[in-house]
């Protein structure tokens, strides 16, 4: 073994003196082995079903302590490299380095800091390699569906099956249920349950033009639709009498309309993106209609059931209820409830009236409800608190497991966590290869003056904010002149002034010029924000305008900033060799 | 007879007087200038063949001899001496008003001579020496370098430019590793690598301690060690600023023959400025003495072109011995000195220039003074050196 590695170092001290150098050979193969560990470690964690039913299991790396032994691991791993990098340096003893020799270094730097920070990568990659494997995309399909159709008998909470939840049948689904108490005309018809009024509306809409728009969002509509041209303002219009179209008034399973979990990656439902241009406001004071956007799907989800529930089939019934416990214990979800007992609770095929509720958790010893004490005069809330029984099914859990299922399984995470590792290691390699070219002392004054700098513009802004400035624009300002002028002295000024100073000023253009990036496509989206905000009323909000930032996105302008950086750091070297080779004064 | 003949007669003649460690020291500086391959590789097979058999010194001598005989075989391209490689005019450094100024000096060197730079402390040797590699900047004159190739940018010719501090760099891994790591920096092919490094390491007595760090050498093998790194950049003009400090005198010997021998190599030869406090060893291997006081260059005696110094109109001569002030002048009265200085520790007697210094040994004699030393440093910028 030792022949081998001896073999290896004495070819590429003599072929690849830079990678023989950096040590990337050993440093690559280290980090790949323990990517590798990490990766297994991700695959091995999933075993264990109950992660999944914790929420963001995408995220067990950052909650289960694995990020400390990461963080460990790479500081050990990059201080034991940098033993061995700091050993020579060519570049400051003028042995012949060329520009792309010297460029070279810095990308081995780069890739050594990436490759020994990205462990999350690996071991998240692990942890969706698992799920692929054990939950398969048509297993979750089919699981969700088993589970959404059990779901109408969960009977957790008696307000999911009041009748102002029904849509089906039409034309239950396009009327409006007003439940709020003070709304309640009591001269029309209405429908009761334990003090709670139910009203049913029609609704009638008003149409303006965009720019006509008063933009009064409170004028007693339900909700406005807005499009790119006009604002659909919808008001309650008259009542209706559905006593005739349902078939109880009481809580019943017939109303039952809300979908236990909806998919949000595995669909070709295209996903609701926010769309500034097309968009509801719903009336702040109405949270029961707030669901109102997914109309269709509750009345899909309403007619199922009740389509079921019609045939009055004990079988049918039974058949959802006993899937769903077989899936319950594939996901090892807790529950305490058998089949009998389930069916007991929820199969009365006169009117399938809610008359026993099942807990969403188990119920602990100092349980108390605390509806009633917030609201004990509340009849519904006693009555609910009454025929609440003790069983339970941790229904919550097994929708983290779906979420989390679905979650993992679309992730990509080389593209959504890459930018983040990539940056980080462009920082150490730009801190590291500062220090390289000029030294440690250089560096440590760079590092001081940045922050003095830094002190300085802050007070520059302060004072200059007192007389009424821009202060968003005139910080940035302040910026970026101090960053062109400590930019231009090495590459104009460079033999007029001190080595030494002129040696602060590269560490701080090496180390810095990523930021300056950022602030130029900063300045540029700050002033399209506040030119927008100014030529547009005041509804105007910055969302609705168009800010270069914005429209890249960050994680776009991440890549930009970070491609230009790495070639502004290429055409520098030129600088930093002729830096490097000036006499001291 | 060519230069490279001469050199390998004298490697001869070495080995025929037993003179065996230094004649071979100066067959690898033969096998060197040859440039070949396998002249390099039996080099280094012999050198490990030495290293194994210390003892059989008749059969060493042998292979030697017929090492040589092949070595004489492959023809030599002498590189040109004629031009300067340096040429620095009035070039004056001031480290601010009232502080310490030097110059103006101008010098001129050329490809294998060796200038020895000397002066009190803090009159202006390192400041010459890093003004001459380019390390500080000075306010007036010019500098011109003739290397064999152009230097397209400032930082190229800083690679050309070689100067070892007095206190050199501390080195980390192996000698050999950072040895390898000079010539494949200087884009040395791989092949070539291993034997030309081990070559430098069998001329500068590193053989058995190749595969040791830096920190295990002491110092005599620690400036050998520089001295192999150096010399593998082959460098043109090498600038040493107190190679000599911190040696024994036995190892200071040995670094300026190998020094000499190195720059007076037939195809490769090297200007050197070195700086010491060692003058008459410096001296015996100087072509030329830079002496420096106070900033400002004074010239040796040996240059003709020059004016001649009031000094040197006298006869100069150091003597330490165990006899009182009183009693040395009594036995030199017949000279007429005209001026004696003890600085505690020597004497330095100024005669008239038409006495001769066997007067002056025999005149101690006729006294029967007990001498331990004494020398003629007349023409030696030891006499610069006078309190």
């Amino acid at each position: 073994m030792k022949k081998i590695i001896q073999k290896i170092n004495t070819f590429l001290i003599e072929k690849y003196p830079v990678f023989w150098n950096t040590k990337i050979v050993w440093f690559a193969g280290i980090s790949l082995l323990l990517h590798l560990l990490f990766f297994i470690a991700g695959y091995v964690i999933i075993t264990d079903v109950t992660l999944l039913q914790k929420r963001s299991a995408i995220d067990t790396f950052l909650t289960n302590g694995t990020v400390f032994f990461a963080i460990i691991v790479s500081i050990l791993q990059i201080i034991i490299w940098l033993i061995f990098l700091f050993k020579n340096n060519g570049f400051k003893e003028f042995y012949p380095t060329k520009k792309f020799s010297l460029f070279l270094q810095f990308i081995l730097y780069f890739f050594c800091f990436f490759i020994s920070t990205s462990y999350y990568i690996s071991y998240t990659w692990g942890l969706k390699a698992s799920v692929l494997e054990k939950y398969p995309k048509e297993v979750l399909l089919e699981d969700v569906e088993t589970a959404n159709k059990a779901a109408l008998f969960f009977s957790h909470e008696l307000k999911d099956y009041t009748i102002n939840n029904i849509y089906y049948p039409h034309p239950l689904d396009s009327l409006f249920c007003e439940t709020r108490p003070e709304l309640i005309d009591e001269s029309q018809p209405n429908l009761a349950f334990k003090k709670k009024s139910y009203q049913f509306y029609k609704l009638k809409k008003v149409e303006t033009l965009l720019k006509d728009n008063n933009q009064n969002y409170n004028d007693g509509q339900v909700f406005v639709k807005q499009t790119d041209s006009s604002v659909i303002k919808f008001f309650k219009d008259t009542v209706v009498a559905v006593l005739p179209l349902i078939k109880t008034s009481k809580p019943s399973y017939f109303n039952f309309s809300k979908t236990f979990y909806e998919l949000k990656y595995f669909t070709d439902k295209p996903i609701k993106e926010y769309n500034p241009n097309n968009r509801i406001f719903y009336n702040e004071y109405d949270n029961e209609f707030y669901d109102n956007d997914n109309s269709k799907e509750r009345f899909e989800t309403n007619k199922n059931g009740y389509l079921l529930l019609e045939k009055k089939n004990s079988k049918l019934v039974e058949r959802n209820l006993q899937n769903f416990l077989q899936l319950a214990e594939k996901y090892k979800i807790n529950n305490n409830i058998s089949l009998q007992q389930w069916m007991d609770i929820v199969y009365h095929p006169d009117l399938f009236e809610v008359t026993a509720l099942i807990r969403d958790a188990p119920k602990l010893n100092n349980d108390y409800n605390f509806d009633i004490e917030i609201d004990n005069s509340s009849e519904f809330n006693i009555y609910e608190n009454e025929i609440r029984t003790d069983y339970f099914i941790e229904t919550d859990k097994l929708n983290n497991v779906f979420s989390n299922i679905e979650a993992i399984s679309s992730t990509n995470i080389f593209i959504d966590a890459i930018v983040f590792f990539l940056w980080i290691g462009f920082l150490l390699a730009s801190v590291l290869f500062a220090f390289r070219v000029t030294g440690l002392k250089t560096l440590l004054f760079a590092i001081i003056l940045g922050g003095v700098l830094t002190t300085l513009a802050a007070l520059i802004t302060v004072i200059f904010d007192f007389v009424g400035s821009n202060f968003e624009l005139l910080i940035q300002y302040t910026f970026l002149v101090m960053l062109l002028i400590i930019f231009a002295i090495p590459i104009f000024l460079l033999k007029k002034v001190r080595k030494s100073i002129q040696g602060v000023f590269v560490a701080l253009t090496i180390t810095n010029f990523a930021s300056f990036i950022f602030l130029i496509i900063s300045i540029i989206s700050t002033y399209q924000r506040n030119k927008c905000l100014e030529t547009h009323d005041y509804s105007y909000t910055s969302n609705d305008c168009f800010v270069l930032i914005e429209y890249l996105g960050y994680k776009n302008v991440g890549y930009i900033i970070l491609l230009l950086a790495v070639v502004f750091i290429f055409m520098y070297t030129t600088i930093i060799k002729r830096w490097r080779a000036l006499p001291e004064s | 007879m060519t230069k490279a003949s001469e050199r390998i007669k004298e490697v001869f003649s070495h080995l025929e007087n037993n003179d065996l460690d230094l004649g071979f020291r100066k067959l690898i500086d033969c096998a060197q200038d040859t440039q070949n391959l396998a002249i390099y590789e039996e080099t280094i097979t012999l050198t490990d063949w030495k290293s194994k058999h210390p003892i059989d010194i008749e059969n060493f001598v042998l292979k030697c001899k017929e090492l040589l005989e092949k070595i004489e075989k492959i023809p030599v391209k002498e590189a040109t001496r004629e031009k300067f490689i340096v040429d620095a005019k009035a070039i004056h450094k001031s480290y601010g008003a009232n502080r310490f100024q030097l110059g103006p000096i101008s010098l001129q060197i050329k490809k294998g001579q060796v200038y020895g730079l000397v002066g009190e402390n803090g009159n202006g040797k390192t400041t010459l020496l890093r003004v001459l590699a380019q390390q500080l900047s000075y306010n007036k004159g010019t500098i011109t370098y003739f290397f064999k190739e152009n230097s397209n940018s400032s930082y190229d010719l800083k690679t050309k430019l070689i100067y070892i501090p007095q206190r050199t760099k501390k080195w980390y891994g192996s000698l050999k590793d950072n040895l390898k790591f000079v010539l494949s920096n200087y884009g040395v092919p791989p092949e070539e690598n291993e034997i030309r490094t081990l070559m430098m390491i069998a001329r500068f007595g590193l053989w058995n301690y190749k595969h040791l760090k830096w920190n295990e050498l002491s110092s005599g093998y620690k400036m050998r060690f520089e001295l192999a790194r150096t010399m593998l950049r082959q460098p043109e003009l090498l600038l040493m600023d107190e190679p000599l400090a911190n040696l024994d005198i036995l190892s200071q010997q040995l670094i300026l023959e190998d020094l000499k021998s190195i720059c007076n190599s037939v195809n490769n030869p090297v200007a050197l400025i070195l700086s010491s406090q060692q003058l008459y060893e410096v001296e015996k291997v100087s072509d030329k003495i830079i002496y420096l006081k106070n900033g400002k260059y004074i010239q040796d005696s040996s240059d003709d072109s020059i004016v001649k110094e009031p000094s040197e109109e006298y006869l100069i001569v150091e003597i330490e011995g165990t006899f009182s002030r009183e009693e040395l002048q009594n036995a030199l009265k017949l000279l007429n000195p005209e001026r004696l200085i003890y600085n505690g520790g020597v004497y330095i007697i100024y005669f008239p220039s038409k006495i001769n210094y066997f007067e002056v040994l025999s005149a101690l004699g006729e006294a029967k003074l007990e001498i331990i030393y004494s020398r003629n440093i007349s023409k030696s910028s030891r006499r610069f050196f006078v309190s």
